[in-house]
């Protein structure tokens, strides 16, 4: 069985996408003919094989069906955090293909350590093979599980984790913590988990169904204990670290909701719609970014690809009652470049990062051109997509950032962290005014878009009303 | 302390429940191939599975194939599946016969499924980098392959039909591998 039509039928089957008289003739095939049925175990296996990073989540998930019986969840829980070792093994294999770090036959003897119990008042301090620094402070039982991995079933632990060991996990009974290269510090008892995020940002997931959250730059939450699965926010507590406590920060926050200081569209582009009967301002209109509040439902496209579009898109705002999208909304914009402007603000250099979430694409260019002024009129194949700092006084962009991959209709954290902040800003005086660019200049092959939530600035909005032109000249001329 | 005792059996019925999730995810694929697996519901039958292994623990004689009592469960978990609803008929194997000779290979594709592991790992490394892509995109990615389509300027069925050809590749170079093992 080595025809064309075979090998098809087999990578369909591999996708589900079999048609009810394809299924028929898999069937007839494989009663028929042995070779055929191991053909297609084989590719079964592979794709098993494929997915043994969902493994994880088909072991926790069966618990939420035996949650009632509290001793059989709690053997289980125990049973699968023994396990958990094994686990993380067989998933790190796949990294040894992707990434191209010479360092990853390091997964090849990955063990489990010894399980360490520190007295009240013992200290531990080491390196993870990842790199990632590791404090612990007695009382505390921990055991590493990995490279990259720790189990703490009680104390409290601090953690440096450079980029290269971005995703240092912290498996610990109520729910685990995974680290996105920041300084963190975890706390564990019987009852609760506590991440405290002093830089960067970490995950907490929960061990129910896999629900995990983003905890940023200065921001603390709670984990439950498993039974009573959740998570809320707390203060972050540096102290409890043994870290000196940060002045009361200040930092702008722009959650798009109606009372929030309105950004400004600083370009626009010409009429668009997609040819809807009748139109709305969702689908037709000035392509434009627009700041939508409530409850936002954007129409199935006429010109949907296969079934992807065939409902009508929901867009939860990622904080609060909104969010900015680009309307009209579908690959019939005018394909014009689209900017949106913060209000002018002032930074604090050593108050964290510029923090945000944002859902589409990420464009080509790694960065916007220099300066403003030569932003294109039109986007194209090479243009940038995301969110850039620009100094007012000249225009010149000083540093930006893009999401990373991913599904384009989820919210992504983007972060300028303090450091890069710091080194764009070095040789500008305090008082410097600054707004912050949402730039579309990138169009593939049809259309591209970006949206934009939860705005965190470490710095103080300009008071006063100033006159937008004086502050922001290329407003002034776009204004006339 | 009769409760330690329990939970070492405990412990090794979880181990081995974890380490045939391969296995077991490969013999429930084949039975529904129906299944769009790896997405968010995809895996009910697997979890369902894995689920009354555990509560059935107790009926598992230590010393058997482990391998053959959790496919017997894991084909029953179909059936009782299949009946559920007009949707997933459609989506699993009709023929009873097929599914319980799918069910009698698996302490096989157990007892390779390391060699398996290994073997891809060596294949994978031999495809181009757009190929790797193409698979990490449609085993580890969220976004779907219709968006990356779009992303990379291709029709969705172009894409489909690459993805086929780096499965027929990476089959039989699995394939060859075992078989180089096994002489």
């Amino acid at each position: 069985m080595k025809t064309p039509r075979w090998e098809s039928l087999l990578s369909r089957a591999q996708d589900g996408e079999l048609s009810a008289e394809e299924k028929r003739e898999l069937e007839r095939l494989l009663r028929e003919d042995e070779a055929s049925l191991d053909q297609y175990l084989d590719a079964m296996a592979l794709d098993a094989l494929s997915q043994e990073h969902h493994d994880e989540e088909s072991i926790a998930k069966p618990l939420a069906h035996v949650a009632n019986q509290a001793t059989e969840t709690r053997a289980w829980r125990t049973a699968v955090l023994a396990i958990a070792a094994s686990l993380v093994f067989v998933a790190g294999w796949w990294s040894l293909q992707t990434s191209d770090s010479p360092s990853s036959s390091r997964a090849e003897r990955v063990v489990t350590g010894p399980r360490v119990v520190l007295a009240k008042g013992q200290n531990a301090e080491f390196e993870m093979p990842s790199g990632v620094q590791v404090r612990l402070r007695g009382p505390a039982a921990y055991q590493t599980l990995g490279d990259n991995q720790l189990s703490l079933t009680s104390g409290l632990l601090t953690a440096n984790v450079p980029p290269q060991a971005t995703g240092f996990r912290v498996v610990t009974p109520n729910g685990d913590v995974v680290d996105h290269g920041t300084e963190i510090g975890v706390m564990v008892d019987e009852l609760q988990t506590e991440l405290h995020v002093f830089e960067g940002q970490a995950e907490v997931v929960l061990p129910l169904d896999g629900v995990s959250s983003m905890v940023g730059a200065s921001k603390a939450v709670r984990v439950n204990h498993p039974n009573n699965a959740g998570y809320e926010p707390i203060s972050i507590q540096p102290s409890l670290f043994g870290k000196p406590a940060k002045a009361a920060s200040s930092r702008i926050r722009f959650d798009f909701d109606s009372n929030d200081e309105a950004w400004t569209q600083t370009q626009t582009g010409v009429f668009a719609d997609r040819g809807d009967q009748p139109t709305s301002n969702l689908t037709a209109g000035q392509s434009r970014y627009e700041t939508l509040v409530g409850f936002v439902k954007l129409p199935a496209a006429e010109d949907k690809v296969e079934s992807f579009h065939d409902n009508p898109l929901q867009f939860a705002p990622q904080s609060g009652e909104g969010r900015v999208l680009p309307l009209p909304f579908h690959f019939r914009d005018s394909m014009s470049s689209l900017r949106l402007t913060s209000p002018p603000f002032r930074l604090n250099s050593n108050d964290g990062p510029i923090t945000a979430f944002i859902t589409g694409g990420r464009g080509h260019a790694e960065t916007p051109p220099d300066f403003v002024h030569e932003l294109p009129d039109q986007a194209d194949g090479e243009g940038f997509l995301g969110l850039a700092l620009r100094r007012v006084r000249d225009g010149r962009y000083l540093c930006s950032v893009r999401r990373r991959p991913g599904n384009f209709y989820e919210w992504a954290p983007v972060e300028i962290s303090q450091s890069t902040l710091a080194a764009a800003t070095r040789n500008d005086p305090a008082d410097e005014v600054y707004v912050l660019d949402l730039i579309d200049t990138y169009q593939d092959p049809r259309w591209s878009w970006i949206g934009l939530d939860t705005v965190s600035i470490p710095g103080r909005l300009v008071p006063g009303r100033l006159v937008p032109g004086r502050l922001v000249p290329d407003r002034l001329v776009e204004e006339q | 302390m009769a409760g330690s005792q329990a939970t070492i059996e405990d412990d090794e019925m979880v181990a081995l429940i974890a380490k045939h999730q391969p296995m077991l995810r490969a013999v429930i694929r084949s039975m529904v191939p129906g299944y769009v697996s790896g997405h968010s519901d995809g895996d009910d039958v697997l979890q369902e599975t894995n689920m009354v292994l555990w509560q059935k623990r107790a009926t598992f004689e230590p010393g058997s194939s482990f391998p053959a009592w959790a496919a017997t469960v894991a084909r029953l978990q179909v059936m009782a599946w299949r009946k559920r609803s007009v949707a997933h008929r459609a989506m699993t194997l009709d023929d009873d016969a097929l599914i319980e000779k799918i069910a009698s290979r698996a302490a096989e594709l157990a007892d390779d499924m390391d060699q398996r592991r290994e073997a891809l790992r060596h294949c994978l490394a031999g495809l181009t980098a757009e190929q790797r892509e193409l698979v990490q995109q449609r085993y580890f990615s969220k976004e779907s392959l219709v968006d990356y389509a779009a992303q990379r300027g291709l029709t969705y069925p172009t894409l489909k039909k690459n993805l086929e050809r780096v499965r027929t590749r990476l089959r039989k170079c699995v394939r060859l591998r075992l078989a180089a093992e096994a002489s």
